[in-house]
């Protein structure tokens, strides 16, 4: 991607993250931050190659599909990309991840880039890293692992970003990659959980709350209201 | 009629951005039927034609109606590698009538 590319999506993400109170070098939890921008996000089990999906009514209602085999640090990825359709975008027209010539279309990339900047921003990562490590471009393994729980992300995203920001190289990324995730995790005495899927069935926003809403007010049936409550728990 | 529900599925199809094999495999049909559908030459079956409201995310009379265009669902952003599988597209069915219940209950809310 070129620099003056990268440098616009940087002011959307400052834009953004600023438009709702973000402190730039801080970690985000989604959850929180999905049910403040009122998106109703559904998460299921999808195949491998579906990550997720994103729709956006002519009222602005917002709505995510996002894909719960997945890992969770992955699905974190995912939705700071659906976001970038919904609230940055513009214009934003229903296409295809991937051209019929198997690269992704500019959109898509803008999105992945957005996804990266706003989950790993530059400030956080030199906050969390020693003098020495930044000013050698050698991350210790351990600093990569405390960033990657501390932005809740996969190792893949966090060494991409890392490479970015020039912090590493791509000798040392590719090595870094071939660790196995998990094991490395485990020997520094980390929680596994953002590694390996999880929150199927979990259902974000107001929904359920809408339509209790409705049946308190007479407007459903009793029978309407469990019926809505069953599309939720996949009965 | 059948140009003109032919006409809305294709316009719906390409809105979606779903290839002609990809719906016909989520409606459970052969990809030879759904273009007959598609071309009006054929009409569809109004408990396929159901299916196709669900997966589209709109109402079965917007494929009855001349210039209709789903206005309720105008962006869909699709994050993906390849191409659905039918599991796939059965969440994305289920997924779809959440968000048309969603709106409808928004609706619903602000009536008197």
């Amino acid at each position: 991607m070129k620099a003056n590319q990268i440098k616009i999506i940087e002011k959307q993400v400052a834009k953004f993250r600023s438009d709702y109170g973000l402190v730039s070098a801080d970690a985000i939890y989604l959850k929180s931050f999905l049910i403040r921008l009122n998106v109703l996000t559904i998460f299921r089990p999808l195949s491998e190659k579906f990550s997720g999906m994103s729709l956006k009514d002519s009222s602005s209602h917002c709505f995510m599909l996002i894909n719960s085999n997945h890992p969770k640090g992955r699905q974190h990825f995912t939705i700071a990309h659906e976001l970038y359709h919904l609230f940055v975008e513009l214009n934003p027209k229903p296409h295809k991840c991937i051209t019929e010539d198997g690269k992704k279309d500019q959109a898509e990339q803008n999105a992945d880039m957005f996804a990266s900047i706003f989950l790993m921003p530059e400030e956080g990562i030199y906050k969390m890293l020693s003098d020495e490590e930044i000013s050698k471009h050698e991350v210790k393994l351990s600093s990569i692992i405390r960033l990657e729980h501390y932005f809740s992300v996969s190792r893949a995203a966090l060494l991409n970003r890392l490479c970015d920001l020039s912090l590493i190289d791509k000798s040392t990324k590719d090595t870094l990659s071939k660790f196995y995730v998990i094991k490395t995790a485990e020997e520094y005495g980390y929680d596994t959980a953002l590694y390996k899927p999880g929150n199927e069935n979990l259902c974000i926003g107001d929904f359920g709350e809408k339509a209790h809403t409705l049946f308190e007010m007479e407007k459903i049936s009793e029978g309407h209201y469990i019926e809505l409550l069953n599309k939720l728990s996949y009965k | 009629m059948n140009k003109i529900v032919g006409n809305n599925l294709k316009k719906m199809r390409n809105a979606s951005s779903f290839s002609q094999e990809e719906i016909s495999s989520a409606l459970g049909i052969k990809r030879s039927a759904y273009s007959n559908y598609e071309s009006g030459d054929r009409e569809m079956p109004l408990k396929i034609l159901e299916k196709a409201s669900n997966l589209f995310g709109c109402e079965l009379y917007d494929f009855f109606e001349e210039d209709a265009m789903s206005d309720d669902v105008i962006l869909a952003s699709a994050f993906r590698f390849d191409d659905f599988c039918h599991s796939d597209l059965q969440e994305i069915i289920k997924f779809q009538d959440i968000v048309k219940s969603y709106i409808k209950m928004e609706r619903l809310a602000v009536t008197k």
